[in-house]
């Protein structure tokens, strides 16, 4: 695998679908800026929500009401046998609702009981708490979550990206780029016709 | 409204330590009603004083209130109960500063009444106060409390020893009522059954 960070848009990740599961009040850039990497490479990604297919969600840029985006599948109607890796983006209050959605968290929960690449970023780590994903894991988030993962069983640190087994986390908008690039290596690691194994 | 009779928090201070993402219902709610009692209520924030605290109500950014002492300035000596409104962004933001997290965990020390509503309960974790202790706060914040090792229980209002939690807007009523029960009974004031 090359770790050219300077990787030009290329199909990479052809025939790899991710999900992207957020709500209302998700910090905007950490959605777009995954999504547009992810596409550029190659993949096929779906905007999963609590919400209907066809309803939006709010962004936010930081406290600030940003772009809507269109909801693309009911996380209801989704199954993690159809993704080949999960992106959770942060904004505090999106996945502080999300763990109140019993559908959103059997749905992140599938992606570790099937071995799939999980990705979260900023807040985004909070919802892995619920669906019982932390315990031992080594991993990073935005820092007022740090407590909360330590008390969750999680070996937390302050890194740009800290990638154990399949599960990919960052700290913040800045450490997009790195965070992309390990998703990028998460995905392209996974053998075709390896998904949807039951 | 009910009838106020009197001003039995007379003399009481109350801090509430806030800042941007308050829901801000959760501040003007258990301001004016310890306020029509008597009480004194000073907005502390981690912001400078003068400088404005964005309120919302719930996702839609709401009122501005003006920071009336900056929290390195408090000292917990000073008041005789704390209160944490909650707006998940304002306890979200307030984790990261140790002069907000020290000043709450000064009031448990000092065993005075702190009331914590919705996502309030949240600094109570980093403060070190949340363990073994029977509370209560907005859903979403159950796994983490419980994990620092209190007891959480889905009810409008829980009192713990000093501790006074809440779980939404809805339960302000039960919330305040308790407040104030907590502040008359503060020592200073409750005359005890030796004195």
């Amino acid at each position: 695998m090359q770790q050219n960070s300077q990787q030009k848009p290329g199909q990479a990740l052809q025939g790899k679908r991710v999900a992207i599961l957020m709500t209302d009040g998700v910090e905007q850039v950490e959605y777009t800026g995954p999504r547009s990497f992810l596409e550029q490479q190659g993949a096929k990604v779906t905007l999963v929500s609590p919400k209907p297919s066809g309803d939006e969600i709010q962004g936010f840029n930081h406290l600030d009401p940003a772009d809507k985006f269109k909801v693309e599948l009911d996380v209801r109607d989704a199954r993690p046998a159809d993704f080949d890796a999960l992106v959770l983006p942060g904004g505090v209050a999106n996945p502080d609702q999300l763990r109140l959605s019993m559908e959103a968290i059997t749905f992140i929960r599938e992606f570790g009981r099937e071995n799939k690449p999980i990705a979260a970023i900023c807040h985004g780590p909070w919802t892995l708490i619920d669906a019982d994903l932390v315990t031992g894991k080594r991993m990073t988030s935005w820092p007022t979550l740090q407590l909360d993962l330590q008390n969750a069983g999680a070996q937390w640190t302050d890194e740009q990206v800290v990638v154990d087994g399949k599960l990919v986390t960052s700290r913040k908008p800045d450490d997009i780029p790195a965070f992309n690039q390990a998703i990028l290596s998460e995905l392209a690691a996974v053998q075709p016709g390896q998904s949807g194994a039951h | 409204m009910e009838q106020v009779s009197g001003r039995p928090l007379e003399g009481k201070r109350v801090a509430m330590l806030m800042t941007d993402g308050v829901e801000q219902i959760e501040y003007t709610s258990p301001r004016s009603y310890l306020e029509e009692r008597g009480a004194t209520v000073v907005l502390l924030s981690p912001k400078n004083a003068g400088e404005e605290v964005q309120g919302f109500n719930h996702l839609q950014p709401g009122d501005r209130f003006k920071v009336e002492m900056n929290v390195r300035d408090a000292d917990p000596t000073d008041f005789d109960a704390l209160v944490l409104p909650g707006g998940v962004a304002n306890p979200d933001n307030l984790r990261m500063s140790r002069e907000a997290i020290d000043f709450i965990r000064g009031f448990d020390v000092e065993d005075k009444p702190v009331g914590a509503i919705c996502h309030g309960p949240w600094t109570l974790i980093d403060a070190g106060i949340a363990s073994a202790k029977h509370l209560t706060s907005w859903p979403s914040l159950k796994r983490d409390l419980t994990n620092a090792g209190a007891e959480w229980t889905d009810d409008e209002v829980v009192i713990d020893a000093r501790l006074v939690t809440s779980r939404k807007p809805d339960d302000l009523p039960a919330f305040n009522d308790a407040l104030a029960k907590e502040l008359m009974m503060a020592p200073g004031t409750d005359p005890g059954p030796t004195s």
